[in-house]
């Protein structure tokens, strides 16, 4: 390489700053999951002005009772529902419970598998073996069986469900975590900054976790969308948030799925609303894996 | 008292399959503001020597013998103290610096953090004397670049960021692995150049260690020459390049292209491979590819002993005086 060539590739590198600067602008340049990103806002946008999208109460009776009610009009997008209730009222403010699900369940499931993950993986040993069988032992069991056992014991509130779903997340986030500490912690910066005196706690926080989240971040992601569709599935086999008011897709979709023959409208909202839902944040997260992926790297 | 002793080092790696016996009773001392120089094939044990006397051989190695700070020992020191003198007495350079920086934390951020640990500093007195850091070791508009990710710097900008760390709490021994090895080298010539006038002004003794015997004759007094895990040769640089005795030493010097060589004389590489390190040698290490080998050599293993005031050397049949002369001529090798 020339001199010339040197110093220009020395400016351009200047330019940019920041590993996670960098997959963020590679992000914004990733249109498929852009158009996640807008639709995740437009959703979030829909739970927290859900009283501003629609004027009525999704659990106030406005027209009759009826075993086929009446499809989408002008006067109510969404159609009726069963009890009379405006449907489309009843799906937005759905949005509410599906995201708030979505986001407390990765939550709990992603701070648990942090702790354990790099606990396993920073001081290996027996603590990592303990931690890691646990971890394989939870992976055997299909996550639903899993959520449908976890709610079984704990009982059928919200809280409860969201915590659920969150266990079963554990330990997915661990293996990740662990995985990527593993993979981090032999290398010539964690040892330079041994050969500096740096304690052991300050490597794992300072050097060894912000190189080791990336991965977790992307299924983060990911991990809202099956949450998502594990609440929905925990409703539909009819182990979902106990009290009735709360409307819930997963729940809608099994109360009317009897009524599929005759009022679809019952059924396809609350499904597009799932699909919809999920579908941007996998758009989202396979975007951002591709963004914070150094193999992929230009 | 020397400022650094190192007294019958020894590192194993231990495993269910079998022992790598990587050190093998390693030996020396080093003065203040003394540089040192150690040369060795790659995986003579230079690396995990230095790793050793740091502390900081990954968890499985067994580390026997004495390391001396002053006349401290610090193979007995819990992991507190240890700590303590890492990166504050003793530093260390590494060789890849293209990977030794976090590649997510500033510039700036690093160096700050050796500073607020060792030398209590406060946030805007860490900011000030790491500029003055990164001034000192070459680096331009230090003050701008604090902010700098590491990817920004090219490998030798980011050699000087990485010894600007090292010498930051003005360590009084400097032990530098390869500091040279993966950069171009017209920079090899400006880290080395570096390194000679930070030891030179802030009185820091320098291990260095290389593969590269021209590093060494530029900058160290004392050199040592490892082989398979031990010492086979110690004498001053000067010395060393004119009388080498040891076979392994004299074998190194021949395989470098020299200048003021007739154009049709031919390199003359060491025949054979490095050492297999799974188990101790019952003889000299080097006997399998040395043409001076005799029955001794097989059977016992040499220690190093003086040859002439300074100059030791561990061998059973030392190249005489003669006979370099005639292989410095080209008549000799050619096996």
């Amino acid at each position: 390489m020339s001199i010339a060539a040197a110093e220009a590739k020395e400016l351009e590198t200047e330019q940019a700053s920041g590993l996670y600067r960098d997959a963020l602008s590679r992000l914004l340049r990733n249109k498929a999951a852009m158009v996640g990103v807008v639709v995740l806002v437009l959703f979030v946008l829909a739970a927290l002005f859900a009283p501003l999208l629609t004027q009525h109460d999704p659990n106030v009776r406005v027209g009759p009772l009826a075993s086929n009610p009446e499809g989408p009009t002008a006067q109510h997008w969404f159609g009726l529902d069963e009890q009379g209730r405006d449907f489309y009222a009843r799906v937005i403010y759905g949005t509410r419970l599906s995201l708030l699900v979505g986001v407390v369940s990765v939550a709990v499931g992603l701070s648990l598998g942090l702790v354990l993950g790099a606990l396993a993986g920073y001081f290996r040993g027996w603590v990592d073996s303990t931690i890691m069988r646990a971890m394989d032992l939870m992976l055997a069991v299909p996550a639903f069986l899993l959520a449908i056992a976890l709610v079984t014991v704990l009982g059928r509130g919200l809280f409860q469900i969201m915590i659920a779903v969150g266990i079963v997340n554990v330990p997915i986030f661990a293996r990740l975590l662990r995985g990527s500490i593993l993979g981090n912690r032999e290398t010539d910066y964690v040892l330079a900054a041994r050969s500096l005196g740096t304690p052991g706690h300050r490597i794992l926080f300072t050097h060894l976790l912000p190189n080791s989240i990336a991965p977790v971040i992307v299924q983060a992601t990911l991990a809202m969308a099956t949450a998502i569709i594990e609440v929905a599935g925990l409703s539909f086999v009819g182990l979902g948030p106990a009290d009735p008011r709360f409307p819930e897709w997963g729940r809608m979709l099994a109360d009317n799925a009897n009524r599929l023959d005759q009022s679809v409208h019952l059924v396809f909202f609350p499904g597009f609303a799932i699909v919809l839902s999920v579908l941007a944040l996998n758009l989202i997260g396979d975007g951002l894996r591709e963004a914070i992926d150094p193999k992929l790297k230009d | 008292m020397p400022l650094l002793s190192v007294d019958d080092l020894h590192v194993r790696f231990r495993s269910r399959k079998r022992t790598i016996y990587a050190v093998n009773g390693v030996s020396f001392d080093l003065e203040p503001g003394e540089t040192l120089g150690i040369v060795g094939e790659s995986g003579s044990g230079k690396s995990v020597s230095s790793l050793a006397i740091m502390g900081i051989l990954p968890r499985g190695a067994q580390v026997t013998g004495s390391v001396t700070l002053d006349g401290r020992e610090l193979m007995t020191l819990r992991d507190a103290q240890m700590r303590a003198i890492r990166g504050k007495e003793v530093a260390m350079v590494f060789q890849d610096p293209m990977t030794s920086l976090n590649p997510v934390l500033t510039v700036g951020r690093q160096l700050t953090e050796v500073l607020r640990k060792h030398l209590d500093m406060d946030r805007n007195q860490a900011r000030d004397e790491a500029v003055r850091l990164l001034d000192r070791v070459g680096i331009p508009r230090a003050r701008e670049r604090l902010g700098d990710f590491p990817h920004q710097f090219s490998g030798g900008m980011r050699q000087r960021v990485m010894i600007a760390m090292a010498i930051a709490c003005k360590p009084r021994v400097l032990i530098a692995d390869e500091p040279t090895t993966a950069l171009d080298v017209t920079i090899q010539a400006q880290i080395l150049e570096l390194l000679r006038e930070l030891v030179a002004t802030e009185r820091m003794a320098l291990i260095l260690i290389t593969h590269d015997l021209g590093v060494v004759a530029g900058i160290c007094e004392r050199t040592h020459v490892m082989y398979a895990g031990a010492f086979v040769e110690t004498a001053a640089t000067t010395e060393l390049f004119a009388r080498p005795r040891h076979p392994y030493t004299v074998g190194l010097l021949q395989s470098v292209p020299r200048l003021d060589a007739e154009a049709k004389r031919r390199l003359q590489p060491i025949t054979g491979a490095p050492r297999n390190m799974t188990s101790l040698p019952d003889g000299c290490a080097f006997a399998p590819r040395c043409r001076y080998a005799t029955d001794e050599s097989w059977n016992n293993v040499p220690e190093l002993r003086e040859i002439d005031p300074g100059h030791r050397v561990a061998c059973w049949n030392p190249v005489p005086d003669a006979e370099l002369a005639a292989l410095d001529a080209g008549e000799g090798g050619g096996d």
